[in-house]
């Protein structure tokens, strides 16, 4: 299961300045050589008794300093200046067609100091290299056992692509680690004015990597990454005695686009209205099976959850491997239908802005140094190809600049529809289905807040009953739905005229951490959907009361 | 239940560069935002709860940590971490029969406190937690009720928490100033040592220090407020056999303060040891299962010690069924041979000019540390206790420990062992040649140094014991020099080994390290003579086939490989 993590600030005010100058000597006068003597020695003298030599080595150094600080209630629980080196050892032995792999991860020293890092990669390629052997013959006893049925063809290992070099310009982090630490700390003490909150913390993480990677066929990139996040975690409990977690999680990728601390005391003190919706909306009282609208934070959603992990190709496909493993829900659709006619995909990473909006998916060379350059999916709604690495599969057997992070995953994805309607037109067009169907109301699904994270895992959505009558709307809580997959998206009946952009990190399972990209998606009506009540968890009334609070 | 007392490695990979925050500023404010707290919890528990509790406690662990790594004359890392932990523990039932009946030591809550001097802040963590511990505790005491009622009697039969008199201690917070570039300069210059011994495939430099206050408060009206410090060098080297077996070494040096370390010379001679010992262990022959006469240095037999003895005379383990019991029952009964005395003494900090790792001067249930009188001329006296009183003995006698996270139990803290009648240490190894050829024996053995040992206490398995030996030697009774062997554990079973011990020697050595049990890391020591027994039993240590790597490390021609090889 993937997290996500939304990003509902983009605030563009400067608070401090960095200054661009690199500190010392530059890292990549010893890191690049380091690398590229050892393996130049490797290939020429690395060899295991009568086994094959590595046919392809590659090298991921990644370079990250970091500042993370927490504060909970106007103190701070931590505040952590961290420098580390991480080396990524790749072997490969056999060939394109058919190979064994492995991958290492070893520790560098963080001293700028040649020596370490060339030991580091002996070491680490020698352990791989006996790995990548002993899986090797494994997996060639297994190719000769296997009976070969008609369908089965012969997928390769490993994609043959071409050579990239790309340098960048190392980042240097530079930031005033008391400045912030007072920043943390005045913002989780704006939690001090807000009984209603149990529990309450607040997070800032910069991290600032240089990627270098090197491999056997000539590829060279040296990468710098900035990513900053700012999360804010609530736990409060609504009068009714369930329990709501309202949180916020921004984030920025350049110093250009510097989270405002004004705004974020804005964000702050918004999760505390966000608790008195919660609490003033009603409970759905009966399950709900008709026409919904999904509009700018929800439709958002719903493309990233239930699309874009359809649309990655993950291999797998070949006789030795097991049936199932890796391959992913869309593979055997490519040709075929996937969304309606009046809907078209694209994966654009060479996109830096969608109107004014800066996007969070824009790169120029993914994770294994291949080139990426815009990529149609699903052009009026068929599905043309998917997002790889070099990790090929029957219908795709080369990268297409898609490896992020753990897999192949979208950058900056733009659904759009053809002769898009107005919101009016879309409220209008539900009415008409519900009052067909013999509905009172119909559903429109609008934010993404806390309490609406996952379609598909059961949260408790927040959202909308339209009158039917009147087209009144009515916010009420306490409903999951279900049974919702991509498939549904075929049921989408119409698309709106009004792209919302949103940018988010793919993979974030903790502050600091995820793969930026970014989505964007017009308002849709699916034809139907199951929306079932659920069960508020209510706790009793705390028997001892707040410390702060009660005095 | 297994124990482990192993000179544990912190090895922190590559962390760089922390801005400290500021240090222990006002220590009254931690003392008096937990001391408000709990009085301010235990009376609206006592009023509004059903069962209302009868115990509350709250243990803060401020820690102050600073890693400095290196290898191979670079830095891998130089990190200072601070955290403050908390541990509540609360009570309902009584002092005989509470809700602590089932976990047997298992179990404790503990959660993140900020580490600013910040009363508000603090206080709110703190009572975040404590509707949620309350009703465990009233939900735990249910089922211990319900199991008592419908299962058959106990073996044991002892309260579930002592009485004991409240405690006041207020201490200066221990603090540690560390020249960070110059031991960030004396690291790489130590590590570089292994420079010159490409076999020796990783090996680590690494100096730790410690800076740890601790405050307690509790319902009975302790407030104790003590701290130490503590700082260790540990240099460790790997290698590899041509057979494929894992070779390793290390040194370390233990101080209470940074002066206390060894002068440069002195690190770098123990680097230098770790090098020599690692290639001669690279060359020694593997040995094949043996039984019979052994000597076991000071340092191998206060492990030794540690493992049978140490932790089989816990209080808590003479109360629970699951436990082996192997000396509930002996009290006033002959446990090890009448030349033996033993006692632990957390109030001891020096053995001669050795600082000892396992001092303290109160437990972690805020109650005084004392020297317990365990074995008198072999016949056994007491247990090391905790707050949890088993049938005999009523009261604590500081033993209570546990790491940040986790409830204590009774735990060893310097065991001392004693011999009354000693020889010197050339006779005791007279006294080997002597029982090697009285059992016409072809050799003996001689273990010199080990990095550790586990034992099993629990009823589930065999009751025994193992002892990792690092530089063991045969020794031959027809003059025929020592031979160092390599890939053995000592092993055994308590009762019987105990009574194989012959001999001891006059020159007591102090084993510092740390030991992990159920209440978590605890740093303890064990002092002991060398002792001479009359059978021990080794096995064959487990061997990786992986080889060396295939290329010489870069830097290093073939012929150099080959040679350093000794091929």
């Amino acid at each position: 299961m993937k997290n996500f993590v939304y990003r509902n600030l983009i605030l563009v005010i400067l608070v401090f300045s960095i200054s661009g100058t690199l500190l010392g000597q530059n890292t990549q006068d010893f890191v690049f050589p380091a690398i590229e003597d050892e393996m130049t020695r490797s290939l020429k003298d690395l060899k295991w008794k009568s086994f094959d030599k590595p046919y392809f080595l590659e090298y991921v150094i990644e370079d990250v300093d970091s500042l993370a600080i927490q504060a909970t209630f106007g103190a701070l629980k931590r505040s952590t200046r961290q420098r580390n080196r991480l080396l990524l050892t790749q072997v490969r032995v056999g060939n394109y067609d058919l190979d064994s792999g492995a991958v290492l991860p070893y520790p560098l020293p963080v001293d700028d100091d040649y020596e370490s890092i060339r030991r580091a990669v002996w070491f680490s390629t020698d352990e791989a290299y006996k790995r990548a052997i002993d899986q090797f013959e494994s997996v060639k006893a297994a190719k000769e056992s296997i009976v070969k049925e008609e369908e089965d063809e012969d997928v390769p290992s490993f994609s043959k692509e071409k050579t990239v070099v790309s340098i960048g310009k190392p980042g240097v982090l530079e930031v005033d680690q008391e400045k912030w630490e007072k920043h943390v700390r005045d913002w989780s003490a704006i939690f001090r004015s807000y009984p209603k909150f149990n529990d309450s913390y607040v997070n800032f993480y910069v991290r600032q990597s240089n990627r270098y990677l090197v491999n056997s066929e000539g590829t060279k990139v040296l990468k710098p990454e900035l990513l900053i996040t700012v999360d804010i975690h609530t736990n409060a409990t609504s009068k009714d005695g369930s329990s709501i977690g309202p949180y916020k999680h921004i984030f920025a990728t350049s110093f250009d686009e510097i989270l405002n601390v004004e705004a974020i005391n804005k964000e702050i003190r918004s999760l505390a209205d966000e608790v008195k919706t919660f609490e003033d909306a009603a409970e759905l009282k009966e399950t709900y099976i008709g026409p919904a609208i999904f509009t700018e934070g929800a439709s958002a959603q719903l493309f990233i959850q239930l699309l874009a992990p359809e649309l990655e190709n993950s291999g797998g496909d070949s006789p030795i491997d097991s049936p199932g493993v890796g391959s992913s829900g869309f593979g055997d659709r490519i040709g075929r239908r996937v969304l309606p006619a009046f809907l078209s995909v694209v994966d654009d990473p060479t996109m830096t802005k969608f109107g004014n909006m800066k996007l969070a998916g824009n790169y120029e060379v993914d994770d294994e140094g291949v080139e990426a350059k815009p990529l149609t999916l699903i052009e009026n709604g068929i599905l043309r190809t998917l997002l790889a690495t070099r990790n090929p599969s029957k219908k795709i057997r080369n990268s297409n600049g898609r490896a992020r992070g753990a897999g192949a995953d979208m950058s900056n994805l733009i659904v759009s529809s053809k002769n898009g309607k107005t919101f009016a037109e879309l409220k209008a067009q539900m009415i008409a289905e519900c009052k067909e169907q013999g509905l009172p109301f119909g559903i429109i699904f609008r934010e993404n807040n806390a309490t609406f994270s996952s379609f598909t895992n059961g949260g408790a959505v927040l959202a909308y009953k339209v009158n039917v009558t009147d087209g009144r709307e009515e916010i009420f809580k306490g409903a999951t739905i279900t049974d919702f997959a991509a498939s549904d998206l075929r049921r989408i009946l119409g698309a709106g005229n009004d792209p919302y952009a949103f940018n988010f990190l793919i993979n974030s399972s903790y502050s600091g951490t995820g793969t930026p990209a970014s989505i964007v998606a017009p308002t849709v009506l699916v034809e139907e959907i199951n929306l079932r009540k659920t069960r508020l968890a209510k706790e009793k009334p705390k028997m001892v009361t707040h410390p702060y609070f009660s005095k | 239940m297994k124990s482990k007392l192993t000179a544990k490695i912190v090895w922190c990979a590559l962390i760089l560069g922390v801005v400290p925050l500021p240090l222990f500023a006002q220590p009254q404010v931690v003392n008096n935002a937990i001391s408000d707290e709990l009085t301010r919890t235990f009376k609206i528990l006592k009023e509004k709860g059903d069962p209302p509790p009868y115990f509350l406690s709250y243990r803060v662990t401020d820690t102050d940590s600073t890693v400095i790594a290196g290898s191979l004359g670079a830095l891998q890392g130089n990190v200072q971490n601070r955290s403050r932990i908390l541990d509540t523990d609360i009570r309902v039932g009584d002092y005989d029969f509470d809700n602590t009946r089932a976990s047997q030591g298992y179990g404790g809550s503990s959660i993140e406190l900020p580490v600013e001097d910040d009363p508000a802040a603090i206080r709110s963590v703190i009572w975040q937690g404590m509707d949620g511990l309350y009703n465990s505790a009233v939900e735990q005491l249910r089922q211990a009720k319900q199991t008592d009622a419908t299962t058959v009697a106990d073996e044991f039969n002892a309260p579930d928490f002592s009485r004991e008199k409240p405690q006041i201690n207020k201490a200066e917070p221990a603090t540690l100033e560390i020249d960070r570039d110059l031991w960030s300069e004396k690291i790489r210059a130590v590590s570089a040592v292994f420079k010159k011994y490409p076999l020796l495939y990783f090996s680590t430099v690494s100096l730790t220090a410690d800076a740890t206050n601790k405050y307690f408060v509790n319902s009975e009206g302790s407030s104790v407020q003590h701290g130490a410090t503590q700082v260790r060098v540990v240099i460790y080297a790997i290698t590899k056999a041509e057979d494929g077996m894992d070779l390793f070494r290390f040194e370390s040096f233990e101080a209470p303060v940074m002066e206390g370390l060894p002068e440069d010379k002195k690190i770098i001679e123990a680097a230098e040891k770790v090098a020599k010992d690692l290639m001669a262990l690279r060359k020694a022959p593997t040995m094949d299962p043996y039984a019979g006469p052994a000597v076991l240095s000071g340092r191998a037999s206060g492990v030794f010690f540690h493992e049978i003895f140490g932790h089989r005379i816990e209080g808590h383990r003479q109360k629970s069924e699951y436990e082996g019991n192997t000396f509930t029952a002996k009290v006033n009964e002959h446990v090890l041979p009448p030349i033996f005395s033993v006692s632990d003494d957390p109030t001891l900090k020096k053995f001669g000019n050795v600082d000892l790792s396992g001092h303290y001067m109160y437990d972690d249930e805020g109650v005084k540390a004392q020297r317990v009188p365990l074995v008198n001329k072999g016949v056994l006296n007491t247990f090391l206790m905790s707050r949890s009183p088993v049938e005999g003995v009523k009261q604590s006698n500081g033993h209570g420990r546990a790491q940040p996270g986790r409830s204590p139990v009774s735990r060893q803290g310097n065991l001392i062992i004693q011999a009354e009648k000693t020889m010197s240490k050339a006779a005791l190894r007279n006294a080997l040649l002597a029982e090697i050829k009285r059992q016409k024996k072809p050799f003996g053995l001689f273990f010199d140094d080990i990095s550790g040992g586990f034992t099993n206490t629990s009823r589930f398995s065999t009751q025994a014991f193992q002892v990792t030996p690092v530089m063991v030697y045969k020794v031959f009774a027809n003059g025929r020099p020592d031979e160092l062997v390599r890939g053995l554990d000592l092993i055994g079973t308590p009762l019987t080994v105990f009574s194989k011990i012959i001999a001891a020697d006059d020159s007591p050595e102090v084993f510092n390290g740390v030991c992990g049990a159920e209440s978590g890391w605890v740093p303890v020591s064990a002092v002991s003579p060398g002792i001479l027994v009359s059978q021990i039993e080794v096995q064959k240590r487990f061997k990786s086939k992986a080889s060396l790597p295939i290329l010489p490390p870069p830097g290093v021609s073939p012929e150099e490989w080959q040679e350093a090889k000794g091929k």
